[in-house]
């Protein structure tokens, strides 16, 4: 019975990390907006900002991207490898498809362009944060309760 | 090779540039990638082609022929993967990498309003190699700054050695004055990240790529300097500022273009500069720096006939026409 009780609150717990990774995602893109715009910053200089930023700590990836003096390869290879060897948790597919999409055209073009794409990558994600936050208003308690019950039937069977 | 170079280049040229000898090495003033043609190198003001062993050749059928990829890879090591970063120094020309290497882009000019808005289609990068010559200026020192400081106007032809002297004159003034020094084109501090590539005096506030009369403006008001310097002077804004400059007390190094003083005197700009008293100095260089001429400004129609004399000494000399 608490077996099946833990279960259920983890799956639950699970639906309220993937909500916070994804408003973390979203407090992301508006930083990166405010340093390109501000601040003309590098992508090294933002990744470098962002991973000092503790309001990001569920996107440890960007501290593995950095500037070395090893031969020159594209950032956005750069950070779609640091985000698909990341270990996020609880994250759907097209979560993770959507975080490595962010690096694709980043430094790619001037400030206007850059800040156009930010926005466009905020409008895609309000439609992952809005399912995010259905789907923990509506089925984290069916979860944790699914699973006090089903522990409860099993038990009962049992004995 | 200065790492602060090669680490701009992928594998291929890399390894190329990592065979030249280290006495060439030393030697080297460019490094050029163009589309399509061979990988060359300004040696002695001599250039050659990089063959695929690191030799450098007149002529070879075994060079190193560039590609778009090399080419690209090294564009975005420069603008460090961040174009939005660079605008302005794309549009400029070139850009200012660690070390106070510079740059230069050259493609196909993409225009708006009339105005070049960025470059597209980059077919030539040259690597120039900086190489702070200490002492350039060191005549210039004894002669005008012995007993403080002063006005001075550096002018010469195309690569005379303006710039170099004047970074110079930046190192050794700025150990005792103040000096805010406008540096429009970074060619001076070569800033990287905020820290200037160059000595330029531990008592030297750098305005990087401020436009003059802006930067002007701002260090008199702010910095209180007790010099203020700046590069290739000529517009009528630039004149303004200097005056308003000059008006608080302010001294004014600074540079233009102009072969000898008959040209000089064509620039009208320049000479109200002149009468109005902001340069005391001027300093005319010639043959990469190897002559230079410097006049008071209370003497230049003495100063026409004396320089023409010694125009054809044939010496390389310092001559100092007027009060000494």
């Amino acid at each position: 019975m608490i077996t099946a009780g833990i279960t259920g609150c983890y799956m639950s717990a699970g639906l309220r990390k993937r909500l916070m990774l994804l408003k973390a995602v979203n407090a992301m893109l508006e930083e990166i907006s405010i340093l390109i715009r501000y601040k003309a910053a590098t992508v090294f200089e933002i990744t470098e900002a962002i991973g000092k930023d503790n309001r990001f700590s569920e996107l440890g990836f960007i501290s593995g991207i950095k500037d070395t003096c090893t031969e020159p390869s594209a950032f956005s290879l750069r950070w779609e490898e640091a985000v698909m060897s990341y270990n996020f948790g609880s994250i759907k597919p097209q979560d993770l498809l959507f975080i490595s999409s962010i690096g694709q055209n980043l430094g790619s073009s001037d400030i206007e362009g850059q800040l156009s794409t930010l926005a466009l990558k905020k409008e895609e994600l309000k439609a992952l944060l809005a399912e995010a936050e259905s789907d923990c208003k509506n089925k984290s308690k069916l979860y944790s309760s699914l699973g006090i019950l089903t522990g409860a039937f099993i038990t009962v069977l049992l004995v | 090779m200065d790492v602060n170079i090669i680490r701009h280049f992928n594998p291929k040229i890399r390894s190329i540039l990592s065979a030249i000898g280290a006495e060439n090495c030393s030697r080297i003033q460019e490094i050029r990638l163009r589309l399509n043609k061979p990988l060359s190198v300004t040696l002695n003001d001599a250039i050659k082609i990089a063959d695929k062993n690191g030799q450098l050749v007149s002529c070879s059928d075994n060079c190193c022929i560039v590609t778009e990829q090399d080419i690209n890879d090294s564009f975005n090591s420069i603008c460090q993967y961040s174009v939005h970063s660079f605008q302005k120094e794309i549009t400029g020309g070139f850009v200012t990498v660690q070390g106070g290497h510079r740059a230069g882009i050259c493609g196909t000019a993409v225009v708006r309003n009339g105005q070049l808005e960025t470059i597209k289609h980059i077919s030539s990068i040259n690597f120039r190699i900086a190489r702070q010559i200490f002492g350039a200026a060191d005549e210039i020192m004894n002669r005008v700054f012995s007993a403080g400081a002063e006005g001075l106007l550096i002018a010469g032809p195309p690569s005379s050695g303006k710039t170099t002297v004047l970074r110079d004159l930046c190192r050794q003034l700025g150990k005792k004055y103040k000096l805010s020094l406008i540096d429009e084109r970074g060619e001076i501090a070569a800033v990287y990240n905020g820290v200037s590539q160059n000595d330029v005096g531990i008592y030297t506030d750098v305005f990087d790529g401020y436009c003059k009369a802006d930067g002007i403006e701002a260090a008199v008001r702010v910095m209180s300097p007790n010099i203020i310097v700046c590069d290739e002077i000529g517009s009528e804004s630039d004149v303004s500022a200097i005056k308003r400059a000059m008006n608080c007390g302010v001294k004014i190094i600074a540079t233009v273009h102009a072969g000898n003083l008959e040209e000089l005197k064509c620039r009208r700009h320049i000479m109200r500069l002149v009468e109005n008293g902001a340069f005391k100095n001027i300093a005319i260089l010639s043959g990469a720096g190897k002559r230079i001429q410097t006049v008071r400004t209370d003497e230049f129609d003495k100063a026409d006939r004396s320089i023409t004399d010694n125009d054809n000494s044939g010496h390389n000399r310092l001559l100092y026409v007027g009060r000494s």
